[in-house]
């Protein structure tokens, strides 16, 4: 049976400061221009293709709720860190003639909604930042009311597909996809949908069939947002997937012209 | 010849003189043809000029000046195909025409179909054939930036170049010569010295402390004393306006090398990786301002009688950085930015961006305004191949097994 998603750590009182794996002043990689990227510790899922495996631990988060005379160094990684509004804008400050936006990746954002809150306003009332797009990086595994609140102060969220299939999805994350197709919909509904992001991995998702049911599955729900087509890489993976061999150019080309039969605009990331 | 005042020549190429007492009619090109011959004509020109000039192992090189904004008002006739071959023969034109087999043309900082096309054809053309500079300004639209850059990470050209920074320290009217050498392309002669910064280091036998305060200003001295020789010498000779150039050589060789002699110790790396070498080079570039303010050269009107001072400086491909985070991108323009402030964006820096600027185009667009907005005045793209990856794996997480 699967684990609950969507509770637990979303809902803290009140949170002056995050806890941040790692900033990047400047990437190419998430979202549209240059975007400053901060990486928040803590995620709800486990997958087997993460990344980024050191967001994954979100112990700081569930055994210290968020709070001001917490110590600095609940992060269980040396750059891991509790950090401030002000410190985190401090950073964006001085990339700020490169970027034209800023992307709130992880772990999942979302788990720290109340600092983001207090971070997206901070930005939105600063005259020199105020310009900067927002967006959220979401595993999608965040109730409707988590994007309610945030809505007001984003430009958008990216949310990962993971797989269709319930059982596929699991296996992949740890969770069914119950929460991240309602996710989806509703900011599909509310114009805040950017992209979704299908990251097929041979074996588990990279069949013909289960990108055409993706590609069609969004085109249904979300008619016009475009799907980010991500290459499985088999470094820092987890032992269960790192013998898992990566599509080659041909197959991601392949992939992005069958999903394209769906209508839907695909880029391969 | 002023290649910016096409209305000098007539449409069947003759040149016209106005009457006595009347100011010149300037009067346009009738037809595309006519202003790519005029364009022909004009590089043609140049490239006999420098090959005439040639001082020493330096050969000035010679450029189009704005190019597509001579052509852009007659190609509104030409279909999109016809415009693409008549450019192609332009650029054939100018290639054949140079002495050394590759021209150089300035295009920008507006958008167009001139440019659109000559950046469309800038990847058919033979390697190491045409140079081309681009001028950035803040008006530039973002489009044609993203155009230029995705030719830009497939051939190395165009070099980007900020437009307002160097508009800043040039008399009006007056250009930047692609190609490495920065020069004014309106003044009838140009002359150029070499500054071998690190040699001028090596040689000093004195303190580390007296390096910019005597070292530096000889070596200037010297670099000065020749340019005024082959000033004079021309200006007797011709008559002519005349531009001056003094091309810095090893700055980042000479930076470490201070680092050195100062603290008794090897740098924890290069140029760019080095907080204190970074530093020792800003120093050497304000010293080499400093000693270049003490000295005018009054048949250089071009440039209010100061020589333009040129670098080369770039950072070693950096390492260590992650996939899309632009391999420290940020990192080298902070160690770049004081050189080229110190040298009024004369300065030209290879930078190395990952290959994910390609399916983000506007990133690479914001990165270009950002470097200009921080003082670098010129800047060529150098793609780093892909490398893994973003996790940094200091936490080793448990192994999941299958469901």
């Amino acid at each position: 049976m699967s684990a609950t998603v969507g509770e637990g750590p979303h809902q803290p009182v009140t949170a002056p400061r995050g806890l941040i794996n790692s900033m990047v002043p400047f990437s190419s990689v998430d979202g549209p221009g240059g975007r400053f990227v901060i990486f928040m510790q803590g995620c709800n899922f486990d997958c087997i293709s993460c990344q980024n495996p050191t967001t994954i631990d979100a112990t700081g988060l569930e055994e210290h709720p968020a709070n001001d005379a917490l110590p600095d160094d609940v992060g269980k990684k040396s750059e891991t860190r509790w950090m401030t509004v002000d410190e985190i804008v401090e950073s964006i400050r001085s990339a700020l003639p490169f970027i034209r936006g800023v992307t709130v990746s992880g772990g999942e954002p979302t788990l720290q909604t109340e600092f983001l809150i207090e971070l997206f306003r901070e930005i939105r009332g600063s005259a020199d930042l105020s310009r900067l797009s927002i967006l959220i990086d979401s595993n999608g595994a965040a109730p409707i009311e988590v994007w309610e609140r945030l809505a007001p102060l984003i430009d958008g969220v990216m949310v990962d597909l993971k797989a269709l299939d319930p059982v596929v999805h699991e296996t992949l994350t740890g969770h069914d996809n119950a929460i991240v197709l309602r996710s989806i919909r509703h900011l599909a509904k509310t114009g805040k949908l950017k992209e979704v992001e299908v990251l097929p991995i041979p074996g588990h998702n990279a069949d013909d069939r289960s990108i055409y049911a993706a590609s069609s599955w969004v085109h249904t729900v979300a008619r016009g947002v475009p799907i980010g087509l991500l290459r499985f890489r088999s470094d820092h993976v987890r032992p269960i997937a790192a013998d898992i061999v990566e599509p080659t150019d041909e197959e991601m080309e392949h992939m992005r012209e069958l999903m394209m039969t769906s209508n839907v605009m695909v880029t391969i990331a | 010849m002023r290649v910016d005042d096409p209305g000098l020549r007539s449409a069947n190429g003759a040149t016209r003189k106005p009457p006595v007492d009347q100011p010149p009619v300037v009067q346009q090109p009738l037809a595309f043809s006519d202003a790519a011959e005029a364009a022909s004509f004009a590089h043609t020109m140049g490239g006999v000029r420098s090959q005439l000039e040639q001082t020493g192992d330096t050969t000035v090189a010679t450029s189009v000046w704005n190019l597509d904004r001579h052509l852009e008002p007659t190609s509104g006739a030409l279909t999109p195909i016809d415009l693409r071959s008549a450019i192609g023969s332009l650029w054939r034109d100018l290639i054949d025409a140079s002495p050394t087999g590759s021209a150089h043309v300035t295009v920008g900082p507006d958008d167009g179909r001139v440019l659109r096309s000559m950046l469309g054809l800038t990847p058919t053309l033979a390697a190491g054939c045409a140079t081309v500079a681009m001028r950035i300004s803040s008006k530039t639209p973002n489009g044609i930036i993203k155009e230029a850059v995705r030719c830009a990470l497939d051939t190395g050209q165009p070099t980007f170049v900020n437009d307002e920074a160097l508009t800043r320290s040039l008399g009006n009217g007056y250009g930047v010569v692609p190609g490495g050498y920065a020069l004014p392309s309106d003044c009838d002669l140009a002359a150029v010295v070499r500054l071998d910064l690190a040699d001028a280091v090596r040689r000093h036998s004195g303190e580390p402390a007296d390096i910019a305060d005597r070292a530096i200003p000889a070596a200037v001295d010297a670099a000065m004393e020749s340019l005024e020789t082959q000033v004079t010498l021309a200006s007797a000779a011709t008559g002519c306006r005349h531009t001056a150039a003094i091309e810095v050589a090893g700055l980042a060789a000479a930076a470490q090398q201070l680092v050195v002699r100062r603290e008794h110790r090897e740098p924890v790396g290069p140029f760019g990786y080095d907080d204190t070498v970074n530093d020792a080079a800003a120093d050497l570039a304000d010293a080499v301002m400093d000693a270049v303010g003490e000295h005018a050269l009054p048949r250089c009107d071009a440039t209010s009688g100061t020589p333009l001072v040129h670098a080369r400086i770039s950072i070693p491909e950096p390492s260590g950085g992650e996939i899309g985070e632009t391999m420290r991108l940020l990192e080298q323009i902070r160690a770049l930015a004081p050189i080229h402030r110190s040298f009024y964006g004369h300065a030209m820096s290879v930078v190395t961006v990952d290959e994910t600027m390609r399916s983000n185009l506007s990133a690479a667009s914001d990165f270009i305004r950002g470097a200009f907005a921080s003082g670098l005045g010129m800047v060529s793209l150098a793609m780093c191949p892909y490398r893994p990856s973003r996790s940094q794996g200091s936490i080793q997480m448990p192994a999941r097994e299958a469901s």
